[in-house]
C-alpha cells in the first residue's frame, strides 16, 4: 500500500512540475536558443540539491518523493534536452556546444550549490 | 487551458512510470559503476520522443502535448541526472562520473535520432 502512495505522491509532484515547465516554455517563446528548457534544467537541478540536502538527515517521506523525484523530476527534462541539441545542430555547432555545455555546467553548479546549502549544517563537504 | 491540463495528466503518468521503473531496474538490473537506471530511463525517453515528433503534426495539440511535454518531458529527468553525477564525484569517482555524463548526453542525443529515423 505504501508503494502505490509513493507512486500516486511521484505522479502528482510530476503533474505539477511538468504543468510549470510547459508553462516556463510557453512564457520563452520560441527563440534561437532554447532559454526556457536551459533555466528548467538549471533551476530544478538547484531545488532538486535543496531537497535532497534537506531531507539528508531526515526521514524520508511521501513529501521527500513528492517534492524530489515528483516534482524536480517531472520539471526537469533530458528528452526535450536533446530534441533541442539536435534541433541547433542543423543551424549552428556554436550553439549546439553552448547549450549543450552551459546545461550541463549551470545545472551540475545549480545541484552543488542547492546540497550546500543543508550540507554545510551538518560539516559535510562535496 | 485544455492543452496545461492534457499536460498534467501526462506529467503524472510519465514520473510515475519513471519511478515504477527506477524501482524495478534497481532490481533486476546488475549494479555498475554508473547509475545505469536513470540513464536506461532518459536513453528511452529520449528514443521515445524522437518516435512522435515526425507524426505529431497529424494530432490534436492536447495530445502532442501530453505526449512530448507531459509524459516523455516527466518520465525523463535532468535533476536526478545532475545529483547522480555530484554523488559520483562527492566519492571521488571522476573517470565514472564522466563516463556517466557522456553516455547520457550522447547516448540520449543519439537514442533521439533513432527514434526520429526509424519513425520518418
Amino acid at each position: 500500500m505504501d508503494r502505490f502512495k509513493g507512486i500516486f505522491a511521484v505522479g502528482f509532484g510530476g503533474a505539477a512540475g511538468a504543468m510549470l515547465r510547459y508553462c516556463v516554455i510557453l512564457t520563452a517563446g520560441h527563440s534561437f536558443f532554447p532559454f526556457g528548457t536551459l533555466l528548467i534544467n538549471i533551476v530544478g537541478s538547484f531545488l532538486l540539491g535543496m531537497i535532497n540536502g534537506y531531507f539528508a538527515s531526515k526521514k524520508k517521506s511521501f513529501v521527500f518523493l513528492a517534492l524530489g523525484s515528483g516534482f524536480c523530476g517531472g520539471f526537469t527534462t533530458m528528452s526535450t534536452f536533446s530534441q533541442e541539441v539536435v534541433n541547433l545542430l542543423q543551424t549552428s555547432l556554436q550553439l549546439a556546444g553552448l547549450y549543450l555545455g552551459a546545461t550541463l555546467l549551470f545545472g551540475l553548479v545549480a545541484g552543488f550549490l542547492g546540497l550546500g546549502l543543508f550540507n554545510r549544517r551538518r560539516g559535510e563537504t562535496l | 487551458m485544455i492543452e496545461v491540463l492534457s499536460v498534467f495528466i501526462g506529467g503524472f503518468f510519465g514520473a510515475a512510470s519513471r519511478y515504477v521503473l527506477q524501482i524495478i531496474f534497481n532490481r533486476l538490473l546488475p549494479s555498475v559503476s554508473i547509475p545505469i537506471s536513470i540513464l536506461l530511463i532518459n536513453l528511452i525517453g529520449s528514443f521515445g520522443l524522437g518516435m512522435v515528433l515526425p507524426q505529431k503534426e497529424s494530432w490534436a495539440l492536447s495530445l502532442q502535448v501530453f505526449l512530448t511535454i507531459g509524459f516523455l518531458g516527466a518520465f525523463t529527468t535532468f535533476s536526478t541526472f545532475s545529483m547522480e553525477t555530484l554523488e559520483l564525484i562527492r566519492k571521488h569517482r571522476y573517470i565514472d562520473s564522466l563516463i556517466y555524463i557522456t553516455v547520457s548526453v550522447l547516448g540520449c542525443i543519439g537514442t533521439f535520432l533513432c527514434g526520429y529515423l526509424s519513425m520518418v
